[in-house]
């Protein structure tokens, strides 16, 4: 199982539509993929087509004592979600310090889960610094960092590295921009400024600001059949392929195994 | 004066001298003037079965001739409109479509002709093991490869037998038969070589061409020569003397592109610090701002380490709206006080100025991709005596040929050959001519030989010259690394050409690559048969008229029996058509030089003859580029040679008719043998005239069609991606895959990509049709009109795919094109012929009608 965790140190860059973005545009390529909303929000199934934000999830069932993965919810394009569930200030603050003691938790149970060897796994997660985050990175054979086109992503730029270094070390990390608005020049100047200091580890498909996203979100349908001509379900393709060809090749769930 | 005329015309019987058909009545027909006028009164008296034909075929005015022809025999019965045709028009429209009509069977019966012949083969073929013509390709050049033949002696003694069998075929005489017998044997071998892909199958080509056209030589100047009468034998002294320039031409074209090399491109150094620094030059002297602007921000984009790389605008107008342009885009501007020796002045005085280790070199109008210099420089690395690198003039808009005939990207244009193919045929010779823009020159050999050649007006190819004289090698990459603007109008085409005619003349005058020091023979046969090129003029007015000798006075130029001279002239012809066909198909069409030269050639006379007598006399004249031509028409002045050449041959023609069928039959063959070398002449002059109607252009920037992803962003945030269809300067024309209805005048966003790094630019909807929408820039800054030119016109795979559509040569079918461009030539002359009388009996009427008063 290629198991990838999408991370950022700012807020609302879009983690969670990249996530469900990508899970669907997998899973209609013919690829299994299972997404864990490892986010207390607890947004991401909504995201993927629920009507009403799912009560049970992972936190309830680590709660009562089930085994992990049994609430996941699969949608009509056959994308399994496994929801955070609902949430208190009490049963978070008992999760958090048992995710603090055992780092592995995650990377634990996502071992036992039973999934085709080719599968894809992807982990929403808050924003960094978070144990939750941590977790997912631990848990990673990938991490995806999603960067926006502002002077504060670029600033926060050496936090994301310094996080995973400390918790997942040989870990691959890639960076992918997302709501970028390509007629603004500074903008486009930011990618740029980008470029040149990641290089090869920034995708070359930077997913545009596009009112097809919120569009879909509002109608719960699928972008890649609502609005298949925009530039974002281009940009969305193309970082697919990208990650599939080049970073995502060498983590062969099979040879893993 | 006038009253005179008027009294005339009283005389003659025409009573309305403004009303043609009575003139034709009068003239043609002298019986039905009688009816003219009296018959008239009897309308209707008794019945006329005339009459009642006239209705019933729909004829309007009973009285005019042409209208009965037309509406007996041209006219469908069942179509009949009862309206009043005017006589002028139907006159005129009658023979178009006699003629018509007349060519559309003939082109039928040749056509059915074909396929019988066709399906013949196709059946003798079947019988025949099928031959994989890319396998034995590939097995003849091994051959050449294997050690068998680089053995010296083995060498010599083939070169010794060949010699002396070629001897022998080329001088032993035969009967017709034998002579008929040699015809059928070469054209076999022929066929089947021409199908093998490969140089060796050319060369084989090229020596059975070679053996059939001294044959042909041979027999002509030993045997065909009338000594009798003086006025006889300077006519084919004449004729003789074209032909022997058409045959050295020819044998050293041979020669000139026996092996061409297909240069590939070389990698840099990895190490970007040993890339040396090159200077940019743009010379530019009366082009608008807005040819030079995307030029110059093209250069400006050339992928190369931006302290090394150096633009420079050399501005002979001396204009401060390019000075301030050159500010703008950050580059160099340079003027000088005078004009002094045009281009190659321009480019010394920079050379002084200015210290790059190398020099890349283009015209105001040719956009270098952004690969230019990464895929050139190479070869300087690679051999330090190398010093110039010349690539394609590659032209993005149709030049007159193919506007004005519609052969655009389908027919290779007039360029097509040299640069496809004789520069190639050059290069394996190290002869490789400079062209004055697209090309990287080294400084120091560049200053070496005194910097650009200023003695003539060609001073590309003789700096070319000079640096081969001092030992220097050339080099050609035959990929088009920068794209421009064609010449607009054949008279600006003709004015180029004259100019590239009179500097190789001046260069053979003054500085003849026949003799002096430094050059190899084979750089020799290279230069010298460029220079012997552009003296076509004369020998092919000859061609163009020959037979007329015969048609018009019965001189017989050639004296041998028509069947003989067709046996030995069509293996000539013949083999160098297939020869040529083979080793320039892609490059060139079968025919097609004929009418390229045929419009040249009588305007290039005068110049090359000045320059070879009087090198120094006449001045240079600079081409105009990006004109538009606004409304469609014929240019009467330029058409004129071709127009007198094709009345002369016409008349020619019909006067053969008459020697065909009465008064020459006792020697038919020839009378058919000159008939038939007017017809074609005809058809190549109709095309030429084609060539001078000068079509309408409809844009003022070209669009150059092209499949580049897009992506609108609209008003609303919303995108879209689409694909393009074309692009120019100033907008983009787009086609979406779902039909989309957007306002005009509807500001949107486009972008569009280098590479992998996206650019968008501001624009306006300006026509949107179905899935097709046109959007025009919203007043672009310099840095995005850069930008704009580097995801476009200097992509460096803009124009790598160029000519994959193009047709490929049947010799047969180019024939049969150039007729149709023929006829459509004439028809064109007609109509434009109409036009004027039209407008000359319209003043002629009112002048009448004044008189008559
Ligand atoms: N490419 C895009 N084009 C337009 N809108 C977008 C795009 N990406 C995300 N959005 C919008 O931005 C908002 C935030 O997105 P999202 O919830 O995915 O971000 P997040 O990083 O998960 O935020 P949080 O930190 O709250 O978890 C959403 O309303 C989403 O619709
Ligand atoms: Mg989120």
């Amino acid at each position: 199982m290629f198991k990838i965790a999408i991370v950022s140190a700012a807020g609302g860059v879009g983690r969670s539509t990249l996530t469900a973005s990508l899970a669907t545009l997998l899973s209609q390529r013919k690829i299994a993929v299972l997404t864990v909303d490892f986010d207390p929000q607890n947004s991401l199934s909504t995201l993927l087509g629920s009507d009403e934000v799912s009560l049970g999830g992972l936190l309830p069932d680590f709660l009562t004592g089930k085994e992990f993965g049994m609430s996941a919810l699969v949608n009509s394009n056959e994308v399994a979600c496994l929801p955070f569930g609902r949430s208190n200030e009490v049963s978070l603050v008992t999760f958090e310090q048992h995710l603090r003691t055992e780092p592995e938790w995650l990377k634990q149970c996502i071992v036992q889960i039973n999934y085709p060897p080719g599968a894809f796994l992807l982990m929403d997660t808050p924003r960094l610094p978070s144990p939750y985050a941590r977790q997912a990175m631990v848990a990673a054979d990938l991490v995806i960092a999603v960067l926006a086109p502002d002077a504060r992503s670029l600033a926060l730029l050496p936090a994301v590295e310094a996080a995973l270094t400390r918790c997942n070390p040989g870990c691959q990390l890639i960076y992918v921009m997302n709501g970028l608005d390509s007629t603004r020049a500074l903008q486009s100047d930011l990618l740029a400024q980008f470029r040149s200091a990641l290089q090869m580890r920034l995708s070359p498909y930077p997913i545009h600001r596009d009112e097809a996203i919120p569009r879909a979100v509002a109608n719960w349908a699928n972008l890649q059949s609502l609005s298949p001509d925009s530039l974002v379900a281009h940009d969305l393709n193309g970082l697919l392929s990208w990650l599939l060809a080049g970073p995502a090749s060498n983590l062969d769930g099979r040879a893993k195994i | 004066m006038r009253h005179f005329l008027l009294w005339v015309t009283r005389r003659l019987g025409v009573f309305r001298p403004n009303q043609s058909s009575l003139w034709l009545k009068r003239f043609w027909l002298p019986k039905a003037g009688e009816l003219a006028e009296p018959a008239r009164l009897e309308l209707g008296s008794r019945p006329d079965p005339l009459a009642w034909l006239a209705k019933e075929l729909g004829v309007i005015d009973r009285y005019s001739v042409w209208q009965w022809v037309l509406y007996l025999f041209i006219y469908p019965p069942d179509n009949v409109t009862h309206t009043k045709i005017a006589s002028k028009s139907t006159f005129l429209a009658l023979p178009i479509q006699i003629i018509g009509l007349l060519f559309s069977m003939l082109v039928r019966i040749a056509l059915a002709g074909v396929q019988a012949l066709r399906w013949f083969w196709q059946r003798l073929l079947s019988f025949l093991p099928a031959v994989n013509n890319e396998a034995v390709g590939r097995r003849l050049e091994g051959w050449l490869e294997t050690p068998t033949f680089r053995k010296p002696w083995l060498i010599w003694l083939l070169v010794l037998c060949s010699i002396f069998f070629f001897w022998l075929v080329v001088t032993t005489p035969f009967t017709w038969l034998g002579q008929l017998l040699f015809l059928v044997c070469l054209w076999g071998a022929a066929l089947f070589m021409r199908r093998i892909p490969g140089n060796l199958p050319a060369l084989i080509l090229i020596t059975l061409s070679v053996l059939a056209s001294c044959r042909y030589g041979w027999w002509r100047l030993t045997q065909t020569i009338p000594l009798d009468s003086g006025w006889e034998t300077f006519l084919a002294i004449s004729l003789l003397l074209a032909e022997i320039y058409t045959w050295i031409v020819l044998l050293l074209g041979y020669v000139q592109n026996a092996w061409p090399l297909k240069r590939q491109t070389l990698s840099l150094p990895a190490d970007t610090s040993l890339w040396p620094t090159v200077d940019v030059f743009i010379p530019t002297y009366n082009e608008p701002l807005k040819v030079l602007e995307p030029t110059v921000l093209a250069a400006k984009g050339i992928d190369w380490p931006s302290d090394k790389l150096n633009i420079y605008i050399l501005d002979d107008g001396r204009r401060d709206e390019f000075r301030r342009f050159a500010e703008e885009a950050g580059v160099g501007y340079i003027i000088r006080p005078d004009n002094l020796h045009a281009k190659a002045g321009n480019l010394n005085h920079a050379l002084k100025l200015t210290h790059g280790e190398y020099v890349a070199i283009f015209d105001c109008d040719h956009l270098p991709t952004s690969s230019f210099l990464q895929l050139t420089m190479g070869w300087f690395f690679k051999d330090k005596r190398c010093a110039m690198l010349q690539t394609p003039h590659h032209f993005f808009s149709p030049d007159t040929f193919e506007r004005n005939l519609g052969t655009f990207r389908r027919v290779p244009n007039e360029g097509a050959l040299f640069y496809g193919l004789v520069q190639d045929g050059n290069d394996f010779w190290n002869a490789t001519f400079f062209c004055g823009s697209c090309a990287v020159l080294r400084r120091g050999p560049l200053e070496e030989v005194g910097g650009v050649a200023v003695e003539t007006v060609t001073e590309d190819a003789h700096t070319a010259l000079k640096l081969h004289r001092l030992g220097y090698t050339t080099a050609y990459i035959n990929i088009p690394l920068a794209a421009g603007l064609a010449t607009e109008s054949l008279s600006s085409h003709i004015g180029q050409r004259i100019r590239w005619a009179r500097g190789m003349a001046q260069i053979f005058r003054i500085d003849n690559p026949f003799i002096g020091k430094g050059l190899s023979f084979f750089q020799r046969i290279c230069y010298g048969n460029a220079m012997l090129h552009f003296f076509y003029g004369i020998p092919r007015l000859i061609f163009l008229t020959a037979p007329l000798t015969y048609l018009y006075f019965e001189v017989h130029i050639i004296s041998a029996a028509a069947a003989m001279l067709a046996l030995y002239v069509l293996p000539h012809m013949l083999q160098a058509n297939l020869a040529n066909s083979h080793i320039q198909g892609p490059h060139r069409h079968s025919f097609w030089a004929e009418v390229y030269e045929s419009v040249l050639a009588w305007y290039i006379i005068l110049p090359t003859a000045v320059a070879v007598f009087n090198p120094g006399a006449g001045k240079f004249n600079v081409t105009a580029k990006g004109g538009l031509i606004e409304k469609s028409f014929f240019d009467w002045t330029i058409s004129k040679p071709y127009i007198v050449l094709a009345t002369l041959n016409i008349v020619g023609l019909s006067i053969g008719l008459g020697r065909l069928f009465f008064w020459n039959t006792f020697e038919t063959g020839t009378v058919l043998l000159n008939l038939s070398w007017t017809i074609y002449n005809l058809l190549i002059l109709g095309a030429a005239i084609g060539v001078a109607t000068e079509a309408r252009q409809v844009r003022v920037s070209h669009r150059v069609s092209a499949n580049l992803l897009v992506a609108l962003h609209f008003k609303d945030g919303s995108t879209k991606m689409c694909r393009t269809e074309d692009y120019s300067m100033t907008g983009l024309g787009l086609m979406l895959d779902q039909e989309l209805k957007l306002p005009v005048k509807e500001r949107v966003w486009v972008s569009l990509w280098n590479d992998e790094v996206e650019f968008a630019f501001p624009a306006r909807v300006i026509a949107s049709h179905g899935n097709k929408l046109g959007v025009q820039f919203d007043n672009l800054s310099i840095e995005q009109e850069a930008n704009f030119v580097q995801c476009t016109f200097a992509r460096p795979d803009a124009w790598s795919n160029w000519s994959d559509e193009q047709d490929v040569d049947h010799p047969l079918n180019s024939l049969k094109e150039i007729a149709i461009f023929g006829f459509k030539g004439y028809r064109s002359l007609w109509r434009n012929l109409g036009k004027g009388f039209a407008r000359q009996h319209q003043s002629l009427r009112g002048w009448l009608g004044r008189q008559m008063i």
